[in-house]
């Protein structure tokens, strides 16, 4: 009788302490689980914050003034044709300069390009 | 008796034990049969916490879905005052980051039977991040969401702004606040022993988020126009100016820029005069551009044709107690040229042809003196006499726009009238609502609200204007690529002393391009520039500029060989 109930009573005390274990554990994996949560809305925020501040120094208001003060700049018409400056050829044999000509050579569809007009 | 006496102990204490256990299960069928809801109400107020969500305001876009307006995630810093032992310090110390006075800082933190305190609310990224390396015990950060414009002034008084908790102040901020808003959600957040909150939830209603709106704007036609008028405004000493660019044919407004700017991002940059939306709230009396009316209800009356001839007193002409002056003195004037002159004395002559009652129904018919409808607040009526109401003067004074108030939106449809054929659109900047995923909630599409004239008459007027472009006294409005119409109108102010103003003045030009299939009306309007005043001078090159670069950037094919340019832009004084 002693004998079962000691065995009893060893059960269940192992038994609760497995229980309140798990919930220790539950809960320890739920503050870890909450802090990556915390880390990530973080990252996120962040990144909202990035990107928010991107789209303002992309902004026209930041650039526009800059790309419209340059003399050189004219808004295209449509179909209108653009000539690149391109470099004259020199007759400088030197490695750079050849790989300069090949790239320009690759390239010849460029120099002259039609116009593409922004969103339309 | 060894064995006897350890049994009775051992019957004792499974008694007791037994006793024990009867005891808890009938402990615990009390607590579950009387005592569960009121320890339930108490447990729930330890542990859940009821936390109402806010729920993301909608965002704004122009019409080619390019932001401009959007929420950030911001911390905002509270206190618990009982919490702060050096308040002196900590007060010091936020201070210095916060760039806020250490007093009111301390005055905050210093009221110790409050648990709660905001200290500063929507703090900037950079701050927050330096209070939170603090570490400083009394102090916390909530989450909140803040509205923010990429685009800074850009469209500021079209877009408006919110207050501190997100409620639209101003422009659609305001007016589709019910869009924008969305609902609260709420929700039983679990918050541990120690009550830190934890991202478990009892009970949830989810935030429904705000509407996105999509405006007519188009924020490249918007940046030109701000940046032509500042530098007009800048150039001519003007106290401020507006610029309305309408699609004719459809009323979408694409383009409203007003000087002086503000940028809602800052709350210390606003003031009554910079957020004034002036395109929509302010009167002013349009001068010469009202001859479009005059000269479209002679037009469309037959009581005079193009070349019709007018007399025009070589500048000077007696009125009922009046003389009426032209700028310059013209001798017999064709009626086109009447108009491309801008006389005075001539369009005056044709209103007295036609009558008071024939010049208040065409200005009624261009809708002059009531709202014109515009989906922004604050928008006025203006102001036109009944002919009743008119005194022996005015015949000669509202057909050349005085005695009248108008709006630069009033202006902008009526000439877009002229443009379109004559059909008076209603101008609207709002495209369309959706929700986030894009599907549409609400769509606003182009509304006429009557015909001002006919199509034939439109197309004699627009012939007449373009005129005033090409050879009158709007050439500074003319473009190297394409053919433009327009009116040129100076108005002077009236004084304090309620007598008009000889050093006060706006300049005004009313416009559209190109000629024959318009695709932008413009209207530029500068108060009080100085030292020139003339609207052919000060705002045609507004106009010119605006319209060059919206049309190219629209793709509209050029009308106009580019050689047949530049031949006068000398100083016009007509208008």
């Amino acid at each position: 009788m002693v004998k079962k109930f000691t065995i009893f009573l060893t059960f269940a005390t192992v038994v609760c302490l497995l229980y309140v274990y798990q919930h220790t554990e539950i809960l320890k994996l739920a503050y870890a689980a909450q802090k990556k949560t915390v880390f990530c809305e973080n990252l996120v925020d962040k990144n909202t914050c990035l990107k928010y501040h991107n789209q303002r120094i992309i902004s026209l208001v930041n650039v526009g003034d800059k790309i419209m003060a340059s003399k050189e700049f004219e808004f295209p018409y449509p179909g209108q044709l653009v000539k690149l400056d391109v470099p004259e050829a020199s007759t400088d044999r030197s490695s750079a300069k050849i790989g300069q000509k090949v790239f320009a050579l690759l390239n010849l569809h460029l120099k002259t390009a039609e116009a593409q007009t922004v969103g339309r | 008796m060894h064995t006897r006496y350890f049994s009775s102990r051992f019957y004792f204490l499974q008694l007791f034990f037994c006793v024990f256990v009867c005891f808890i299960l009938f402990r615990l069928l009390y607590i579950q049969l009387f005592r569960s809801s009121y320890l339930n109400t108490l447990a729930r107020k330890q542990h859940s916490l009821y936390v109402e969500i806010e729920p993301q305001r909608g965002r704004i876009f122009d019409r080619d879905m390019r932001l401009q307006a959007v929420n950030i995630p911001v911390d905002s810093l509270y206190a618990v005052p009982p919490e702060i032992d050096d308040k002196s310090s900590v007060s010091r110390t936020l201070s210095a980051i916060l760039d806020m006075d250490q007093d009111s800082i301390r005055k905050k933190i210093g009221k110790d039977k409050k648990q709660f305190v905001w200290v500063v609310r929507k703090l900037p990224y950079d701050v927050s991040e330096r209070v939170k390396g603090l570490k400083l015990k009394g102090l916390g950060f909530i989450k909140e969401s803040k509205r923010s414009y990429p685009n800074g002034s850009l469209a500021a008084h079209i877009l408006g702004f919110v207050g501190i908790d997100n409620d639209g102040l101003e422009g659609l901020e305001l007016v589709c606040d019910k869009y924008l808003r969305g609902e609260n959600g709420w929700g039983y957040g679990l918050r541990d022993a120690r009550q830190r909150q934890l991202s478990l939830w009892d009970e949830m209603i989810l935030p429904k988020d705000g509407f996105d709106l999509v405006l007519t704007i188009d924020e490249i036609i918007q940046f030109v126009a701000e940046r032509e008028l500042e530098n007009a405004c800048k150039l001519n000493h003007a106290r401020a100016g507006m610029v309305v660019v309408m699609d004719p044919s459809t009323g979408e407004i694409l383009a409203l820029a007003n000087w002086p700017k503000f940028d809602p991002n800052l709350s210390s940059d606003r003031n009554p005069d910079s957020v004034r939306n002036r395109a929509i709230c302010d009167m002013y009396e349009p001068g010469s551009v009202f001859k479009i009316v005059t000269a479209s209800a002679a037009l469309e009356e037959n009581r005079f044709s193009e070349e019709d001839k007018i007399f025009c007193e070589n500048g000077s002409y007696r009125l009922a107690n009046h003389t009426l002056h032209d700028h310059t003195k013209h001798g017999i004037l064709a009626f086109k040229d009447v108009i491309g002159q801008s006389s005075n004395i001539g369009t005056v002559k044709v209103a007295q042809k036609l009558g008071a009652d024939i010049v208040y129904k065409y200005a009624k018919l261009f809708r002059f003196g009531e709202k014109t409808g515009i989906d922004l607040r604050g928008e006025i009526g203006g102001s036109l006499k009944k002919p009743r109401y008119w005194s022996k003067t005015s015949i000669g004074a509202v057909p050349i726009g005085q005695e009248v108030g108008v709006t630069a939106v009033q202006l902008a449809c009526a000439i877009s009238a002229i443009a379109n054929g004559g059909e008076m659109m209603r101008p609207y900047v709002i495209k369309r609502v959706q929700d986030k995923l894009g599907e549409v909630i609400k769509e606003y599409s182009p509304r006429s609200s009557g015909r001002a004239v006919s199509a034939s008459t439109a197309a004699r007027m627009r012939s007449i204007l373009k005129g005033v472009v090409d050879s009158g006294t709007g050439t500074r409005a003319r473009m190297d690529s394409f053919t433009a119409g327009g009116k040129t109108g100076t108005a002077q102010k009236i004084g304090d002393d309620g007598r008009y103003s000889h050093n006060k003045f706006v300049g005004t030009f009313i416009g559209f391009a190109p000629v024959n299939n318009p695709r932008l009306a413009i209207v530029v309007s500068l108060d009080e520039p100085h030292p020139y005043y003339f609207g052919g001078v000060v705002s045609a090159p507004v106009f010119k500029n605006i319209a060059e670069y919206s049309l190219k950037y629209l793709g509209v094919v050029p009308d106009k060989e580019s050689g047949d340019k530049k031949e006068d832009n000398k100083m016009v004084s007509g208008d």
